[in-house]
């Protein structure tokens, strides 16, 4: 291993030692298991109808995922500024590793922390509920292949975002539209066709990212239709692709402006 | 490659990517897609009918169907009657709007004039049971006393609605699909703010591109924009005739939805779980309007093609059958 390897080790380690040692996380998992426990006693005493089983599984997959992108969201904000803050950085810097290394490593690291987390609070939310083989397979994994996109790209927008305002704005900023910015960009869209040309308005606003599209747990819950399918190759690459160039531009802004900033 | 080159070549293929990204993201709508558990009302009345939802709040779990229920309350001045959102009925918007209609006649803020039928009130229950079916005395009374209650017998208290907007908002946030919400929210906007209710349907038909209900309300709010400015001391006919433009759209893409989406032989036999005689009602109302704008306001020999068109697939529609009668080419002559 060399150096630069050894120090993005180190680096990712902190990162994970951070989230387990965290009271978010085990608040986020106790609640989660309360969930478990609540539709594992439901699942035993019996689901009256696949509308209600549905209604559960789309209930905890949905926690899952607002679970595991608020932790990450929490956890990537302070990464940076808080090493900034407590003078940690410049040991870390002494050793052969670039800022953009260092940057990179924090993105990587909590972005594997957030799928860990996906992966743990999404099996609780998934297992307890009884199946019965009426959802697709295959548009569970394009879910979760999106979710983890949709991770990673949170994970960078909050890093680059924490550079450039408080962690508390940050923070409460990127949430809100993680949570409501689909809506937002609705809003914004329909308020243009009025005045402005609507193609313009559509393609200012496809600017915005868009967490929304790569959220498939309604689409995964609503297979239990057999008209709902799993996404074609094309549509499911391109969204992979949207995720990923949303996600390189906020590297490259936040490694920009680390590589800028004075400490 | 020197490293700056690496990087300011890295740079230019993620800025170039970003710029063309819209070309990409406005072809990527995986939320949108026919069928679904989520959107079917039928799934979701036996979901809300059921011991675990009935378990996790207030007999309707769903969120935005708990702020459907807030409005009712908000309508009613806050007492709590047997909400009626399991009645078929609410699968068709004709039959929500026209008791709303009723509400707002009795309120005055409706702008219309044919309310002059007797208010056939709802002798629905009152959640708070009235003294006479309550056998919890003191406890009882102590309820009707606290919280907002009125004997069910008596006329319902009717607010004018103003206040259940932000439960619209809140409603269609919290579920993007729930086309009842969009399209009761911007009737319910029309009178205050048709700029505004037609861009909140205009969200509705953003989220919901195949649901025909939200285009038919799209076009009913353009046309009921152009009436007005038709109305005003002077109006302004180039706005005019873009909002009749917009409607005639609008109202033609409802009619093919709908024609699409309607089991065969429309609301009989086992159908009328799916489509019900009020969603018949907003089809038929949606292939009136294409039809009579299109003869009105552009062609009348294409409005004569679209009327037998349309008689042909829903069948038995005496106005259809009059705009026949009336654009065809020997009427003409």
């Amino acid at each position: 291993m060399t150096p630069a390897n050894r120090s993005l080790y180190w680096i990712g380690y902190g990162v994970f030692l951070e989230l387990i040692r965290r009271k978010d996380a085990y608040v986020l998992l106790i609640l989660m298991s309360l969930f478990f426990l609540g539709t594992g006693v439901i699942g035993l005493v019996g689901i009256e109808n696949q509308e209600t089983g549905t209604f559960l599984l789309n209930l905890g997959l949905t926690l899952a995922y607002y679970m595991a992108h608020l932790l990450l969201l929490i956890l990537i904000v302070r990464q940076i500024p808080d090493e900034i803050e407590n003078r940690t950085v410049y040991p870390l810097l002494a050793k052969p590793m670039s800022r953009s290394q260092m940057f990179l490593g924090k993105w990587i690291a909590c972005t594997l922390g957030g799928i860990v987390s996906l992966l743990v609070l999404g099996f609780l939310g998934w297992i307890p509920v009884p199946k019965g083989g009426a959802y697709s397979w295959p548009l569970l994994f394009q879910g979760l292949v999106l979710l983890i996109c949709s991770l990673a790209m949170l994970a960078a927008l909050a890093g680059a975002l924490s550079l450039l305002v408080p962690r508390a704005v940050a923070l409460v900023g990127l949430g809100l539209w993680f949570a409501f910015g689909s809506q937002a960009i609705v809003f914004l869209r329909a308020r243009a066709a009025d005045g402005a040309p609507e193609f313009l308005a559509r393609w200012l606003t496809a600017y915005l990212p868009d967490f929304g599209k790569l959220n498939l747990i309604t689409r995964y819950t609503d297979t239990v239709d057999p008209q709902v399918t799993a996404l074609g190759v094309g549509e499911f690459g391109g969204l992979i692709l949207y995720a990923a160039i949303f996600t390189a531009l906020a590297l490259v802004a936040g490694v920009t402006i680390f590589n800028k900033r004075p400490l | 490659m020197s490293g700056t080159k690496r990087t300011t070549l890295l740079l230019a293929v993620v800025a170039g990517a970003f710029l063309l990204s819209p070309l990409l993201s406005l072809n990527l709508n995986p939320d949108n897609y026919k069928g679904g558990a989520s959107r079917d009302e039928f799934a979701r009345q036996k979901r809300n009918s059921s011991a675990v939802s009935q378990l996790l709040g207030e007999f309707r779990t769903n969120i935005s169907d708990v702020l459907f229920i807030k409005t009712e309350r908000y309508l009613h001045g806050g007492i709590a009657y047997e909400t009626h959102m399991s009645d078929s009925d609410l699968k068709g918007l004709s039959g929500e709007t026209a008791k709303l209609e009723q509400h707002q006649a009795e309120v005055g803020v409706a702008d219309h004039e044919h309310h002059d039928h007797e208010h056939e009130e709802e002798m629905s229950a009152t959640l708070i049971r009235p003294p006479s079916a309550d056998f919890r005395g003191f406890i009882g009374s102590l309820q009707r006393a606290v919280k907002p209650w009125q004997n069910p017998d008596n006329p319902h208290i009717h607010t004018d609605g103003t206040e259940l907007l932000p439960w619209y908002r809140a409603m269609t946030t919290m579920d993007p699909h729930n086309v009842r919400a969009y399209a009761i929210g911007s009737w319910w906007l029309k009178t205050r703010n048709p700029e505004e209710a037609t861009a909140f349907i205009r969200e509705g038909v953003e989220n919901n591109p195949d649901e025909f209900q939200v285009w038919n309300t799209l076009g009913n709010i353009l046309y009921y924009r152009a009436t007005r400015e038709l109305r005003k001391d002077e109006p302004d006919r180039e706005h005019y005739r873009e909002l009749i433009r917009e409607a005639r759209s609008a109202f033609e893409t409802a009619a093919g939805l709908g024609l699409d989406a309607r089991p065969k032989g429309g609301p009989t036999g086992e159908n009328i779980l799916l489509w019900n005689d009020y969603t018949e009602e907003d089809l038929r109302s949606a292939l009136r309007m294409a039809v009579l704008l299109e003869e009105r306001h552009a062609d009348p020999a294409e409005a004569h093609r679209m009327a037998v068109e349309y008689e042909r697939r829903v069948g038995g529609d005496g106005i259809l059958r009059r705009i026949i009668a009336r654009t065809a080419p020997d009427q003409e002559e």
